[in-house]
């Protein structure tokens, strides 16, 4: 006999989110106290340049943040600019000695920077400010030659020397090119990152950046790599069911750009299935081109663009709120009834001149597999007839309301199970979403239609979902609902599905997340299903 | 399973979750900084050889959303320029251009890419005067300074038929 723990789930349940809305600010002011010193310490980036002046008579000290909290002040000889709440990033250009001063030093104090100059006698100095620079002004009888004064103007000849020898040689190189090429993006960084003060040097910086395909930079495309994965531990009154510790999928999503317009994406998911042995799958491989706004085309294998949930969250569920699909979109090997994944051709883009900024998809690919254990249900390689599905849909993202996406799709196949009839289907979804930094509002129906020898099967289902971030914290709830008819040529074992949950993730970084969610499902002929997933799901 | 385990096996989660929820160090704070003297205008700014003179402030944000990739009549790819996190003017421009905060930032391009729609994510830059190096150099870059920091090298665009110290105009806090 199958137990009723849903009164102490329940009560388990209103005990965890208590526990979790009350240490989780506890925890959060805590680290908030950190915080404060580190949000403190986020530093003015000091850049220092010797001016203009080619006498020697002013030094500027400019920073990306105002400056208006500096001060000035004179010790002996020595004049000092104390730069509060700082990092010094180099003295480029400031040579250590010059006419007016015998030393220039940029120390770090605490959260402070000093610059000091060591006056030569009868030197002066004064601090001119303005919004986010400093001027040192010298001024004072200038000594007479000496020995170091001697050696700068002589190194200064020779530099200038060396300058138009140089300038004769550029000269001479362009009068020999016919034309020179418009400055590409990526010599605009290098140049403007050979501008830049910040002490890491400009290569490994560029590198560095997210998106930065440089492909035509060395000549060949660059892959990057996006990891998602997710822990779990599981646990459900279904009879036979064990509470375990459970590695969800690890996708890896590739994506590498191979010119201007064209791209490559793809997703490979590596996870463990219910006898504890490894799979491994590529469920995304898709080359695309791009000429412009209005046209993205691409071949291989895509998620298909039914509904919202399957394109927008794909394998990554750092992305999604819950921690789980809801279960008219769990993927095909795990129960699923709806085709998403296809292999084919794929087309989207804005249509021209529509309103709201409406755009459209189309598809056309093999297709799913009709059920059978033994097949898997993505036809990847092989078709199981000559009839391709087609999908089209449309949707509109409005800029005047942002965060709104609504949309409808059709989805036509007919499918060939081995020794019984050919079944038509027929799927049409729509939707209406919203989602900003604050509330997320997914909402979502369906219909599925079979039709087989002379009779139709009709499968209704949505959810939909509500979220509000508080903080760190997004509280959700989501209620959903599928129905199959028990006479269903393909998947009358699915039945009747409906049922809530209520969860909270919890965002303990940008890049991991902690979502603990109770989910209740009353299914037609068989036991209530009780089960509460904890999950830690991160993207690196 | 029986009773008994069951109630044992909730318990034990329950346990962990709160535990997990107390210890964990949040993220929120880092996502928050609260800079101070941020810029209260935006100028937001383009090659010299590109046409556009006026953006409603509507399609400027499909722009900076990577949700348009191209100029208008086939004036080539669109290529943002932003500066690096933590420096105030990119709060500003999070603030109004975006209206997003940084987590949601990262979240909107990760989640471009990863849907496919835009694998190119706006290059950053750590001071004004590399997003206006960049901005002079490359023709389908569009970027934002604060107005006292433009120079001649580049074009400063009217939003919504207004530029930056014109009374109305919406890049201002």
């Amino acid at each position: 006999m199958i137990p009723k723990p849903s009164r102490n789930a329940g009560a388990v349940l209103a005990a965890l989110c208590l526990a979790l809305s009350v240490l989780a600010p506890s925890a959060r002011a805590a680290s908030d106290a950190k915080g404060g010193a580190a949000a403190r310490a986020l530093p003015k980036r000091l850049v220092l340049l010797r001016a203009g002046a080619h006498d020697g008579s002013r030094v500027e000290i400019s920073s990306d943040s105002p400056l208006d909290d500096c001060e000035s002040f004179r010790e002996g000889d020595d004049f000092s600019v104390r730069i509060p709440w700082a990092v010094s990033a180099g003295a480029r250009g400031l040579s250590p000695e010059g006419r007016f001063y015998r030393s220039a030093r940029v120390e770090e104090r605490g959260d402070s920077v000093l610059v000091t100059f060591g006056l030569r006698e009868g030197a002066s100095a004064r601090l001119a400010r303005g919004f986010n620079r400093l001027e040192v002004t010298f001024a004072g009888a200038a000594p007479a030659a000496t020995p170091s004064n001697t050696s700068e103007a002589a190194m200064l000849r020779e530099m200038r020397e060396q300058i138009a020898a140089l300038e004769a040689r550029v000269r001479e190189l362009e009068a020999r090119q016919p034309a020179q090429p418009a400055p590409t993006e990526a010599a605009a960084a290098t140049s403007a990152a050979a501008l830049s003060a910040q002490p890491v040097p400009a290569e490994p910086r560029a590198a560095a950046q997210h998106g930065d395909h440089d492909a035509e930079q060395s000549g060949a495309p660059r892959l990057q790599i996006q990891g998602f994965a997710d822990v779990n531990l599981n646990a459900s009154s279904e009879r036979g069911s064990h509470t375990s510790f459970a590695l969800g999928q690890l996708d890896l999503f590739i994506t590498s750009r191979l010119s201007e317009k064209f791209d490559v994406l793809s997703e490979l998911i590596i996870e463990a299935n219910r006898r504890n042995e490894f799979t491994f799958e590529i469920h995304r491989l898709l080359l695309q081109y791009t000429p412009n706004d209005n046209l993205r085309l691409g071949i291989g294998r895509f998620h298909t663009a039914i509904g919202y949930y399957n394109t927008a969250y794909h394998h990554g569920s750092w992305f999604q709120t819950a921690a789980n699909r809801p279960f008219i979109f769990a993927f095909e090997g795990k129960g699923g009834i709806l085709p998403l994944h296809n292999v084919g051709l794929q087309a989207t883009g804005r249509v021209p001149g529509a309103p709201w900024g409406l755009r459209y998809v189309a598809e056309v690919g093999n297709g799913r597999a009709s059920r059978s254990p033994l097949d898997a249900a993505v036809q990847t390689a092989l078709d199981e007839n000559n009839r391709k599905a087609f999908n089209f849909g449309l949707f509109a993202k409005p800029k005047s309301a942002r965060g709104l996406q609504a949309g409808f799709s059709v989805y036509r196949d007919r499918l060939t199970p081995e020794g019984a009839q050919t079944v038509g289907q027929t799927i049409g979804a729509g939707y209406v979403v919203f989602q900003n930094d604050r509330y997320e509002s997914l909402n979502e129906f369906l219909l599925m239609r079979l039709s087989s020898g002379g009779r139709v099967y009709n499968t209704p289902a949505f959810y939909t979902q509500f979220a509000r971030q508080f903080g760190s914290l997004r509280p959700f709830f989501r209620y959903q609902y599928v129905n199959v008819p028990r006479d269903n040529p393909l998947y009358a074992d699915v039945g009747r599905r409906n049922g809530p949950a209520l969860g909270v993730r919890y965002d303990v970084s940008n890049f991991a997340a902690f979502k603990a969610q109770y989910e209740r499902t009353s299914r037609r002929a068989r036991p209530t299903l009780d089960e509460l997933f904890l999950q830690f799901a991160f993207t690196f | 399973m029986t009773k008994r385990k069951w109630t044992r096996a909730v318990c034990a989660l329950s346990l962990l979750a709160a535990l997990a929820a107390a210890c964990l160090p949040s993220g929120g704070a880092a996502a928050r900084p609260a800079p101070p003297q941020a810029p209260t205008e935006l100028a937001v700014i383009v090659n010299k050889s590109n046409p556009v003179e006026n953006l409603p402030l509507s399609e400027l944000r499909e722009y900076f959303l990577a949700e348009r990739g191209n100029w208008p009549g086939g004036g080539g790819k669109v290529r943002v320029v932003m500066l690096d996190p933590g420096v105030p003017t990119r709060e500003t421009a999070l603030r109004l251009i975006y209206n997003m905060s940084e987590k949601g930032y990262v979240n909107h391009f990760l989640g471009k890419k990863f849907r496919g729609e835009s694998l190119v994510e706006p290059r950053q830059q750590s001071s004004a005067a590399d997003v206006i190096k960049f901005v002079s150099f490359v023709p389908g870059a569009i970027g934002y300074v604060r107005p006292e920091e433009v120079d001649a090298s580049v074009k400063v665009i009217r939003v919504d038929g207004l530029a930056p110290g014109d009374p109305g105009y919406k890049l201002r806090l």
